[in-house]
């Protein structure tokens, strides 16, 4: 009898949230489950079945997709193999790179409004744009800039290079875009993220003691470390999904040695007509990213407790 | 509280209002059509099309209203692609040749020959480029125009670097001439089918057996690894590059102060220095790539007739004519002996090539056949790999994709 | 205090300092803005198809015939006036929306909350190309607004739909952590006083969390004003609907790129965004922009 009342109590007020939290959550539900979770569940169906565009038939085939997609070509390896390089290369050197600039510029009396600006530029301009500007620099023969610099100017080189054609230069072309478009970002949510340490904390150490070095280290650093995880996470992401670039600069080329998963994906279902393959390929991606980031979450949480946060 | 509902509602309609205003609602009147006609001619060739061309067609049917829409070259095929899986397709549109065998098997293009006056009409087209939309029996395209590539050939270069006052008949005697000169006298773009075909073929390399139907024996024959040896052979002596792999200029550029010369097709902007021939024969026998496009109706499409009346339109006498001022070679038999053909120093060249032009490799697996190319010749020319041995695995490659 | 001769030393040295952090970061922003300056130098050159030669970062003639000639096609206002239209009513909508989701999400209890949320974020994860069909196929099926006959297809309302639907579920996770933190006291005074929810969203959480919600928006009116793929798919068909990027690719050609229009369009395209975020800038968050956004 008394159960009967908690569970009919629980009812009623489980109800009374959902009342309250519709108005709120429900434009957003809407367009989230019409426009996002129905495609997805519409791409998983796909992924575990063959899948004629025109006709729109689809016929189960279980898991055919993704043995071709894993097993039939090298393609996809080097794909994987180039995503997480990207983001081993590139997350680092962003953070890095960030948390210098983000630093000196906290430092700076005036003019900060114009080096943020200066910075962040990369970031607010297209992909597009910015692609076709790398393009062009590392353009071959003596047209491209760098080249021409290298050869004509410094004399650093004999020959010209074909920096966009080579598997190594040309993922290197691939990363230096994603390092220079995204290090703005990161220095801005550094700077936002210092400038909330209060002078406090700072003056207080000092009259304890602390010098330069033990001020930056267990102050700042600290301070920061949270949002070092943040920047990081998105990057991580980023990297997975890094797609223009690949396909105004290499196109994968050669032979596929600088493809990456979503070019991979765009073309076997927007060129060869696979879609159950693309779609695959959008699994494993979006497995590999939850994986990813479950274990960042752990590591840094870890971290955190370890260190008594 | 009230306040908050009252301006959400306000927002809700607004927004609501604010969008209906700003479609364009579309108006039709009775009987009229309007279709969509999808293409990716350049500046010059677009000028041509709208201001000559369809004033024709507005004149003979002015109650079919065509939308002409340019794409963009580079992701065209993925945007058809894309529209057979959103259906929001064109009624018609103008395709590469070497696709259309894949659309049709994709059930996006609609067989033409069904139409009552297919057979009379086909007969005046060429065999070549009307064979190119022949697939499993049926017609799913009409042909729009051909082309081939022929030599261009920098005749100051060719005689400050190469010592020849006029272009060599055969290759063997402009590669004696180029041995000597150190640097790069021929460029290709890629390795891609469209660059490399012309020179494979022409110096003995076969693809398949004549229905296109086996790969292996032939791709892999001795001929074939001959010819490829030969393109090696040319590349190591400094003669011949290859873009993409040595990161050379392009030919485009570089036809202007470094390289003797490249194939292209009709398109390129010749001019007093730079001009047009025939590709110098070896071995006695000159050789070329077929390329062109066809026009096509969209399975899609709500109004499929009018459409039908648009490509043929678009194959009549005077627009081939018309297009063929901006290097569209025209595909109907009646024009091949046309004046206006004929005396134009340029077609005549190119007209001439097409009868030792061959074509791709007609398959719904183009693309699939494109790549295993590629990837076999980046593989020989990029990393050295073994001639024999890389041919015999895209020949076996490609006879999977064959059947 | 300190004395005369301390403090002297310690301006000259913190103006030193200063001095020595300037320099090093205006050369480090030189050497970043490069691509820029061969943009702007290149945008002035006349090409003719052909890579200039030799490449150029500062520019050696100020011809101006590339900036006339990408602002007389016909397009290009088209599509900056639709890049515009689009990207200010989606922003707009989008952290309307977001805004009211966040709060659904941090501060109602409601069954299932957790796991809705963690459906949200699992969308986050999975590349959003493939779902451009179903999308599409939606889309097209809603024909109920009169006088489209495809549907939403190629149509603005279409694109503002898909755009902001794809932004709720990030926007939703960024401005949780934020709403989270505010204090439940604040939101107890309003009850209270006997308001509602409503009246604890627009009294209270709103203005507080401006910075971040001025923040969102910045990086949203970014991302919607430089995407390219969507809007290929849903409008390229439909000329008088073309936005910037879209325009910007198709000057792009394989063999016959005219360099100086692309960079003269490109430049063009980029001043409406870069005067926009100096503008914003100054409001963007100061602290707590991560704390709120960590914390789950």
């Amino acid at each position: 009898m008394k159960r009967m009342l908690l569970t009919k109590k629980r009812l009623k007020k489980g109800l009374k949230g959902w009342l309250s939290a519709l108005p709120f959550i429900l434009p957003g539900l809407i367009l989230v489950s019409v426009f996002i979770l129905y495609p997805m569940i519409f791409t998983i169906q796909i992924s575990l079945s063959d899948y004629r565009i025109v006709t729109g038939e689809i016929t189960p085939v279980g898991l055919l997709n993704y043995k071709n997609v894993l097993f039939e070509t090298k393609e996809f390896w080097y794909a994987y193999r180039n995503n997480f390089l990207y983001a081993i290369v590139t997350v680092p050197l962003i953070i890095f790179g960030g948390l210098i600039f983000s630093y000196l510029v906290n430092n700076l009396k005036k003019g900060q409004t114009f080096f943020k600006v200066g910075f962040y530029l990369p970031v607010i301009t297209s992909w597009v744009i910015v692609s076709l500007v790398f393009k062009y620099m590392f353009g071959n023969s003596n047209t491209g800039m760098i080249n021409y610099l290298l050869v004509d100017v410094f004399h650093i080189l004999d020959d010209y290079v074909p920096w966009l054609y080579r598997q190594w230069t040309g993922n290197g072309a691939i990363w230096l875009m994603g390092i220079w478009k995204n290090m703005g970002w990161a220095m801005l949510i550094f700077l936002a993220s210092l400038q909330g340490i209060p002078k406090e904390l700072y003056e207080s150490a000092s009259i304890d003691g602390a010098g330069i070095w033990n001020k930056f280290r267990y102050i700042t650093i600290s301070a920061v470390k949270p949002t070092i995880y943040f920047v990081m996470v998105n990057m991580i992401i980023g990297a997975f999904n890094v797609f223009i670039q690949v396909m105004l600069l290499t196109s994968g080329n050669p032979n596929g040695t600088t493809t990456v998963l979503q070019y991979l994906l765009y073309n076997r279902a927007f060129s060869k007509f696979e879609f159950g393959e693309a779609s695959a390929i959008g699994l494993i991606s979006a497995v590999t990213i939850v994986v990813l980031t479950i274990i960042l979450n752990r590591t840094f949480l870890l971290d955190q407790n370890r260190n008594g946060e | 509280m009230k306040k908050s509902l009252t301006l959400f509602a306000l927002v809700v309609i607004s927004f609501f209002t604010f969008v209906a205003c700003t479609q364009n609602t579309e108006l039709t009147s009775e009987g009229d059509i309007t279709i969509t006609f999808w293409h990716t001619y350049g500046d010059s060739e677009e000028e041509v099309l709208l201001n000559t061309v369809m004033p024709l067609w507005n004149a003979a049917h002015p109650n079919i209203t065509v939308n002409t829409v340019r794409q963009d070259g580079s992701q065209y095929h993925e945007m058809i692609v894309t529209s057979f899986a959103t259906g929001n397709g064109p009624d018609v549109a103008r395709i590469d040749i070497s696709n259309t065998a894949s659309y049709a098997n994709q059930g996006g293009l609609v067989a033409l020959n069904t139409f009552a006056d297919f057979a009379t009409l086909s007969a005046t087209y060429l065999e070549g480029p009307l064979s190119t939309n022949l697939f499993k029996g049926n017609y799913y395209g009409l042909p729009l125009d051909t082309n081939c590539k022929a030599a261009v050939v920098n005749m100051d270069l060719l005689e400050s670097e190469l010592g020849l006052t006029t272009i060599p008949a055969t290759m063997e005697e402009f590669i004696t001439a180029a041995a000597s000169r150190g640097s790069y006298s021929i460029n290709v773009s890629g390795v891609g089918d469209w660059d490399l075909y012309p020179y494979f073929w022409l110096f003995g390399g076969v693809l398949t057996n004549d229905a296109f139907t086996q790969a292996t024996g032939y791709l892999n024959s001795q001929d074939s690894i001959d010819s490829i040896n030969k393109l090696l052979d040319l590349h190591t002596q400094n003669i011949f590059t290859i873009r993409d792999i040595d990161g050379t200029a392009d030919a485009w550029a570089g036809i202007q102060d470094t390289y003797v010369m490249f194939f292209e097709g009709p398109w390129y902007g010749f001019s007093d220095n730079i001009v047009a021939s025939t590709i110098p024969t070896y071995e006695g026998r000159s050789a070329s790539v077929v390329g062109g496009e066809d026009i096509a109706v969209f399975t899609t499409s709500e109004h499929q007739e009018a459409a039908y009346e648009f490509a043929k339109f678009m194959t009549s006498e005077e627009v081939q004519l018309a297009m063929l001022t901006v290097g569209q070679l025209p595909i109907l038999k009646s024009l091949v002996t046309n004046a206006a053909v004929v005396s134009n120093p340029k077609w005549s060249v190119y007209m001439q090539q097409l009868e030792s032009a061959m074509a791709r490799i007609p398959s719904p697996n183009n693309d699939e056949i494109k790549t295993i190319w590629s990837n076999a010749m980046t593989e020989i020319f990029l990393n050295h790999a073994d001639v024999a041995t890389t041919l015999n695995a895209a020949a076996t490659a490609m006879d999977a994709e064959l059947d | 205090m300190m004395e005369k001769n301390q403090y002297q030393k310690f301006k000259t040295r913190n103006t030193f300092t200063q001095i020595f952090i300037w320099s090093f970061l205006l050369i480090a922003l030189f050497i970043f803005s490069i691509p820029f300056l061969i943009m702007i130098a290149s945008s002035f050159e006349e090409f003719s198809y052909v890579l200039p030669y030799p490449p150029k970062i500062f520019p050696t003639s100020l011809d101006f015939s590339a900036y006339t000639y990408v602002l007389t096609q016909h397009n290009f206002l088209t599509a900056l006036k639709n890049s515009v239209i689009n990207t200010s009513i989606t922003v707009v909508i989008a952290v309307f929306i977001s805004s009211l989701s966040a709060y659904g999400f941090s501060r109602i209890e409601f069954p299932g909350r957790e796991v809705l949320f963690g459906v949200y974020l699992f969308t986050l994860m999975m590349p959003g190309f493939l779902n451009i069909i179903p999308q599409f196929i939606v889309l097209k099926n809603i024909t109920f607004i009169p006088g489209l006959s495809h549907g939403l297809v190629g149509s603005r309302l279409g694109l503002i739909l898909i755009y902001t639907a794809t932004s709720i579920c990030g926007h939703t996770f960024f401005l949780r952590g934020f709403f989270k933190s505010v204090p439940m006291a604040l939101s107890e005074s309003v009850v209270v006083d006997g308001g509602g929810h409503f009246s604890i969203f627009f009294r209270i959480i709103l203005p507080l969390s401006k910075p971040a919600i001025g923040t969102m928006s910045i990086f949203a009116l970014q991302g919607f004003w430089e995407e390219y793929f969507t809007a290929k798919v849903l409008v390229g068909a439909n000329e008088s609907m073309i936005t910037l990027p879209l325009l910007l690719q198709r000057l792009n050609g394989e063999h016959a790129t005219r360099w100086e229009w692309v960079f003269a369009a490109s430049i063009l395209a980029l001043i409406p965004i870069i005067i926009l975020f100096m503008i914003f800038q100054k409001k963007l968050v100061i602290g707590g922009l991560t704390q709120g956004a960590v914390k789950e």
